[in-house]
């Protein structure tokens, strides 16, 4: 029974990591019509950032964790102006194709030339290592219920953030329609820079708490993440939010009890699975269309 | 002949077939990523029936291509009711599906790899590549060039229209997607072939970069860019020298996404084509005006 709730709660803690990247995803995608396939290696560049600072400062926590926060919006710029051009010609395929090879970029660049390509982890400080909750036979640290409960925070401030301010409806009206957005005088080149540099902030944030949950890091962490996140937006349907959540949550557990009670990686094999049978009988996703 | 030219040559033909097999559904606007796992189970089917079963390699040929024409009917008519950004990210599901059941499956080797398929003469091999090669090209040009290919330049401007003038658009894509899915089985066989084995690490996201390059770089609007594009572009990182060799990933996106950028069309786009007929044709200078 205590085996079975600590995988729940790592499930949980999983699942709203995945929800904090699915929102990203999302938001690429209803503002700059880009599902950018690249995204997640980039999220993980950020927490190569965190780990650099963190040597070259002999374990400076704070720092570390502004690296990492500071990274993604920086990453998010600077990549932006790549897609302009291919955002104002609403050219989905050749973005999609950029982001991709943005990604494979990057992967490569972490598999080669950072820590010589081997997996980097970071200091068990910044996991909370010493705090941990002990429960019967199972041991929960820290970091990971710090983990879960900021990335719900932040999930919340994000829907806050999109629902109630200004700038937030400035992005669901560039979302809705961005030929009336244009009109009514919102820049739509600079709703999709603003764009971008919010999702790699929020993918900064996600960065840390990877890096607080895992402890490390690697080249593929990326692409394993981005099937993981593909198969979350298939699954919910592109561009529905609250739909991804309940997905990316779903996903979280089922892999944690999948890792916990089935050998092999066969964790993808079964999400890509359901993902294709979904696709096969509900080609709309499971919650359909949500603009 | 050197190992190093038959690899050249044998990697030509193999990457040509790849790209003409994602250039025929590209053309009808569909983003299909079939031929990729139907060049991992080509290249799994022949290696398995060669190593376990013996059989010869005609027949391999043939129940190869018919095996992955029968897994791509199953996902077809519904994939070909998706189209688009569905289309792509299902059909990539399935590629990471083919890919991790490759690697966890025992009796294909595991992460290890299938090996020891009784090695061809390099005459022979080559003959077959070229002889195949030949083959799904003339089949190519007669497709471009039949009623086929004017609707599928007519789809690709304008699906509905192209459906009110009676194009079964649906029909048109699964026929796209089994063509494709053929001519995939029969790049993976000779690359099986090639390495008298197979190995899951062939079937990662760097196949897909190098497809997409090689179709994006050559030109994706007609059949004769990838001629020139795949051997250059696999030239290219084969005669780097070695302290470049690692940046090869790097080179390879980079060059796409300056190409997608400054040209979109890739470098032999249709009006080379006609440029180059005039040239041939006595009398009529000016080109006609292609897309």
């Amino acid at each position: 029974m205590e085996v079975f709730v600590a995988q729940l709660i790592g499930g949980i803690k999983l699942g709203s990591l995945y929800a904090v990247v699915v929102i990203c995803y999302d938001l690429l995608i209803l503002v700059t019509g880009i599902l950018h396939l690249g995204y997640a290696t980039l999220l993980v560049l950020s927490m190569y950032a965190a780990w650099w600072v963190l040597r070259a400062t002999n374990g400076n926590l704070a720092l570390g964790i502004l690296a990492a926060v500071a990274s993604g919006p920086m990453i998010g710029a600077v990549t932006a102006p790549l897609f302009l051009p291919l955002i104002r010609r609403r050219a989905i395929l050749e973005a999609l194709v950029i982001s991709l090879a943005l990604g494979i970029i990057g992967a490569d660049v972490m598999s080669h030339w950072l820590n010589l390509g081997l997996p980097i982890s970071f200091p068990a400080r910044l996991q909370m290592e010493g705090y941990t909750i002990t429960w019967g036979l199972t041991q929960i640290r820290m970091g990971e219920l710090v983990t879960l409960a900021v990335s719900i925070v932040v999930v919340f401030a994000f829907l806050y953030f999109l629902n109630k301010t200004k700038r937030g409806r400035v992005l669901r009206a560039v979302a809705q329609d961005t030929e009336v957005a244009r009109i009514l005088g919102i820049s739509v080149s600079k709703t999709a820079v603003f764009s971008f540099a919010l999702a790699g902030f929020l993918g900064g944030i996600t960065a840390v708490l990877f890096a607080m949950s895992t402890g490390a890091a690697s080249a593929d962490l990326g692409d394993n993440l981005s099937i993981k996140v593909l198969a979350v937006l298939m699954l919910a349907s592109i561009g529905n939010l609250k739909g991804g959540l309940i997905c990316a949550l779903f996903l979280g557990v089922v892999e944690s009890f999948v890792m916990a009670y089935l050998p092999g990686d066969w964790t993808n094999a079964i999400a890509f699975s359901v993902v294709v049978a979904v696709l096969l009988f509900k080609p709309e996703g499971l919650f359909g269309e949500q603009h | 002949m050197t190992t190093f030219q038959i690899y050249f040559f044998e990697f030509s033909a193999i990457y040509i077939l790849l790209a003409w097999a994602i250039y025929l559904p590209f053309r009808a606007n569909q983003p299909y990523f079939g031929p990729f796992y139907s060049m991992a189970l080509g290249a799994y089917f022949a290696a398995y029936t060669s190593v376990h079963l013996g059989w010869p390699l005609w027949l391999i040929l043939i129940l190869g291509v018919v095996f992955c024409i029968l897994f791509s009917l199953i996902p077809a008519f519904k994939l070909a009711a998706l189209g688009g950004f569905p289309m792509l990210i299902a059909t990539m599901a399935l590629f990471f599906i083919v890919q991790t059941a490759v690697r966890n499956m025992d009796v294909l080797g595991g992460r290890h790899g299938l090996f020891g398929i009784p090695p061809l003469s390099s005459p022979v091999l080559l003959g077959v590549s070229y002889g195949l090669l030949l083959l799904v090209g003339f089949f190519v040009y007669r497709l471009d060039h039949s009623h086929i290919g004017r609707a599928l330049d007519a789809v690709h401007f304008d699906p509905k229209v192209a459906a009110t003038l009676g194009i079964n658009t649906r029909n048109l894509s699964v026929e796209l997607q089994l063509v494709a899915s053929a001519i995939g089985a029969i790049a993976g066989v000779l690359y099986a072939y090639t390495f008298s084995g197979v190995f899951p690490e062939a079937f990662g996201f760097n196949l897909i970069l190098y497809g997409i390059t090689i179709l994006t770089v050559g030109g994706m609007y007609t059949m004769w860019g990838v001629i020139p594009a795949a051997p250059i572009l696999w030239g290219i990182s084969q005669v780097l020298p070695d302290s470049l060799k690692t940046f090869a990933i790097i080179i390879y996106g980079a060059l796409l996404i300056v190409m997608l950028l400054s040209r979109p069309s890739g470098v032999i786009d249709r009006q080379t084509i006609s440029g180059v007929r005039a040239l041939f044709k006595r009398g009529s200078a000016m080109p006609e005006k292609a897309p």
